[in-house]
């Protein structure tokens, strides 16, 4: 498998696994490591990696930063239109990280190597 | 010349004898060392007998023992260019797992009142669904209300991992906070910081000196998180460049008048804090939105940090060191349209004592008053105080070591000096010096760091610079460790005194009047709106009041439940309320163990509940408490 593909499917993964925790209210202790492992990376990893940094760290710090920015605009967007509801919440965020997969996998270059600078 | 040094694991290279191939396996074996003898501290603690000096009066010698090694051999460590970062790395995680992960972990209970309320706060969104911003049942919950992002995001991870309450993930939120917070910092020093010695030393600085607790389950950890990255951002991608309409402002050839000024302040060709760090204009869109979204959920969630934000990156722009000029504009309508707009309900009933303290520096910057602590509280605060300003003689001696050698780090000197005008908008409950201090640290730490290493050098294998640092962060771990845990006797609460708490929202009816000796306990934690709280001798008691419960009990407390018509009156008196009425002298002493005896022998109450930490009474109606 190309080196191209395999942080993408990683997010897909989690993040489908992420919300069929929730839908199929599987076991808190699975629930929870799954569920949560995506919220705090899962959004802002798929992202960032558009982005296209080459340091590790950098990388995973915007990721852990967007991903509790995300979360906190869905979350907090539903609440203040009285529209809550846990599973509209992970529906939205799983969509957004499937949209950043997307853009991966279909941009053959990141921002970052547009120009070659990065 | 400019400033920047070039890192020090280029340098020096060469074959590696056998005996110091073993030498250079000592951090990885320490770090193992280090880990499993903390592990080992955490078992059977005996948290109950935690006294004045809170955690450390009860912590074994095996918990010191992971500390001093792990001190000792980031000391070794970071003066070895063959140990790699991530061993380094390693280092600061288990360092950031001993100081801040402890109570997390030995306690069992959630740790510190707020965190209480804040889960509360989500439960309270949980089964509403929503927010009320002009619920006003109790004031200090009303600005949580009013700014609710942080509970959002609290609501939404305790439900989808399956949660019925965020008491399960509040208590992992300091171990959490603080090892996310690495990553920001890195990215704060990582843009112009190439010797790696500073750069982790600032880091390990950092957590011996955030002695501040402002990282349990609380709006203010997530917005200095996000805080952080984003000056992060800004530093790392948006450093400014010299300005061509100040270049040609002189003859040609000759700086213009204002280049010539801040130029010769802040060192040619504009400092040595430009960042080399490449970027492609779609990049600085994509983080400028990052940006601009993470700014929102500041606002949203916390009413300081804004502020700190404005200022923080205000200075920059001011100091031609970030090219995103308009940004503090930007955060400055965002701010004022939250404010305005989602906020409005709060401001507009407590403008007063908002507007009340601005420009009022003496006020502000004034802390707590220590007269009234116990001795052992009083040598806690004195000792919190001498390490903010250890740190900080640390830090200026560092700034003048690398001014002096030409190095003109403006963007760090602007970010530590841009807080301060905090200190004239709010005093922040008496506590605006230290949130200055917690918003001035990152910066703080880098000059301090700097102290030791001012240039780049090779590593060498002389032992006086390991000695160095071993032993400042051994003074630093010291005073961080009594400021730090000096409060746990009050913060911790016993599964006794949680279960008395259960007990009492178990089982009082909507609409009663719960009153307990200080706020110091497990409360409001569940549908926190329904109850009206106070307190005998707490937060916003008189010292009237409280002259009136030493000496007559009974009125006192007959005053608090004849305030309001209640279905139902109930006293809550727990160890840790007792814990802080002794630690900040609130009454005098005995005189708590007098109300209870009262309590218990009223014909008015009933003991409906006790057990060896907490006891919980109930108003006998018809006749008041007499």
């Amino acid at each position: 498998m190309s080196r191209h593909y395999q942080w993408p499917i990683a997010i897909i993964v989690l993040a489908l696994a992420a919300d069929l925790a929730v839908v199929a209210d599987v076991h808190v202790a699975i629930r929870a490591v799954v569920v949560l492992s995506f919220l705090v990376v899962g959004p802002g990893l798929a992202f960032v990696r558009l982005i296209g940094f080459t340091s590790g760290y950098v990388e995973y710090t915007l990721a852990i930063a967007l991903s509790l920015t995300l979360d906190t605009i869905v979350a907090e967007t539903l609440i203040m239109a009285r529209l809550w509801s846990v599973s509209t919440a992970m529906a939205i965020l799983v969509f957004l990280t499937l949209v950043g997969v997307v853009l991966q996998i279909v941009s053959p270059v990141p921002l970052g190597q547009r120009t070659g600078e990065e | 010349m400019r400033a920047r040094e070039l890192d020090v694991r280029q340098t020096e290279p060469g074959a590696k004898s056998s005996t110091s191939k073993l030498v250079s396996l000592i951090p990885y074996a320490a770090v193992a060392v280090a880990a499993v003898l903390w592990l080992l501290s955490l078992r059977g603690l005996d948290l109950r007998q935690m006294n004045d000096y809170g955690l450390v009066s009860v912590l074994p010698p095996t918990y010191f023992a992971a500390l001093a090694v792990i001190i000792a051999s980031f000391a070794f460590a970071i003066n070895r260019r063959e140990v790699p970062d991530w061993v380094l790395l390693l280092h600061v995680v288990v360092l950031v797992a001993i100081i801040y992960g402890t109570p997390s972990l030995a306690y069992g209970s959630l740790r510190y009142s707020w965190a209480w309320k804040h889960v509360g706060m989500v439960d309270f969104i949980q089964r509403h669904g929503t927010v009320d911003p002009n619920v006003s049942s109790l004031a200090d919950l009303s600005a949580n209300q009013n700014w609710p992002g942080f509970f959002t995001l609290g609501a939404l991870l305790t439900e989808a991992g399956g949660f019925s309450t965020a008491l399960p993930i509040a208590p992992l939120a300091p171990l959490f906070f603080n090892l996310v917070i690495i990553g920001a910092l890195l990215l704060i020093l990582g843009a112009f910081v190439e010797d790696r010695r500073v750069k982790w030393l600032a880091v390990w600085i950092f957590f011996l000196a955030n002695w501040i607790g402002q990282d349990y389950f609380a709006p203010q950890a997530l917005s200095y998180y996000l805080f952080l990255v984003i000056v992060g951002i800004c530093l790392t991608w948006f450093s400014a460049r010299p300005r061509s309409h100040l270049r040609v402002a002189g003859a040609a050839g000759t700086p213009g008048r204002f280049e010539g000024w801040w130029g010769r302040l802040s060192g040619p060709p504009y400092g040595s804090d430009h960042s080399v760090h490449e970027s492609t204009p779609l990049q600085r869109v994509a983080l400028m939105a990052m940006i601009i979204a993470s700014f929102a959920v500041i606002a949203s969630s916390h009413q300081l940090t804004p502020l700190a934000a404005i200022l923080s990156i205000g200075a920059l722009v001011v100091a031609y060191r970030c090219s995103a000029r308009s940004l503090p504009v930007l955060m400055g309508v965002i701010t004022a349209m939250w404010t305005a707009y989602a906020a409005w309900a709060f401001l507009s009933n407590n403008l007063q004592w908002i507007l009340h303290p601005f420009g009022q520096l003496n006020n502000n910057v004034s802390v707590s008053d220590l007269s009234r602590l116990s001795e052992a509280q009083r040598v806690v605060a004195l000792t919190a105080r001498g390490l903010t300003l250890l740190v900080g003689a640390l830090g200026l001696a560092g700034l003048v070591r690398r001014w002096r050698s030409g190095q003109r780090d403006i963007s760090y000197v602007v970010l530590a000096i841009a807080p301060f005008p905090m200190l004239g908008v709010t005093s922040y409950g008496g506590e605006m010096a230290f949130r200055v201090y917690f918003f001035a640290l990152p910066y703080v730490a880098f000059f301090a760091a700097a102290l030791f290493y001012p240039r780049l050098s090779a590593s060498s294998s002389s032992w006086r610079m390991p000695a160095v640092v071993a032993a400042v962060s051994l003074l630093l771990a010291s005073a961080m460790l009594l400021s730090y845990y000096g409060r746990e006797r009050m913060n911790y609460f016993t599964p006794e005194e949680v279960a008395a708490s259960d007990y009492l929202y178990s089982h009082a009816a909507a609409g009663s009047l719960i009153i307990g000796a200080t706020y110091n306990y497990p409360s409001q934690y569940r549908s926190y709106e329904q109850y009206s709280q106070t307190t005998l001798a707490g937060q916003g008691v008189t010292r009237g009041q409280l002259q009136r419960l030493s000496t007559s009990p009974g009125d006192a407390i007959d005053r608090l439940v004849t305030t309001g018509n209640y279905p139902a009156v109930y006293i809550i008196i727990t160890r840790a309320q007792k814990a802080h009425i002794e630690m900040d002298n609130l009454l005098p002493p005995g005189n708590i163990d007098r109300i209870e005896q009262f309590l218990k022998q009223s014909d008015s109450f009933k003991l409906e509940y006790s057990n060896r930490d907490a006891e919980v009474f109930s108003l006998v109606r018809q006749g008041g408490a007499r």
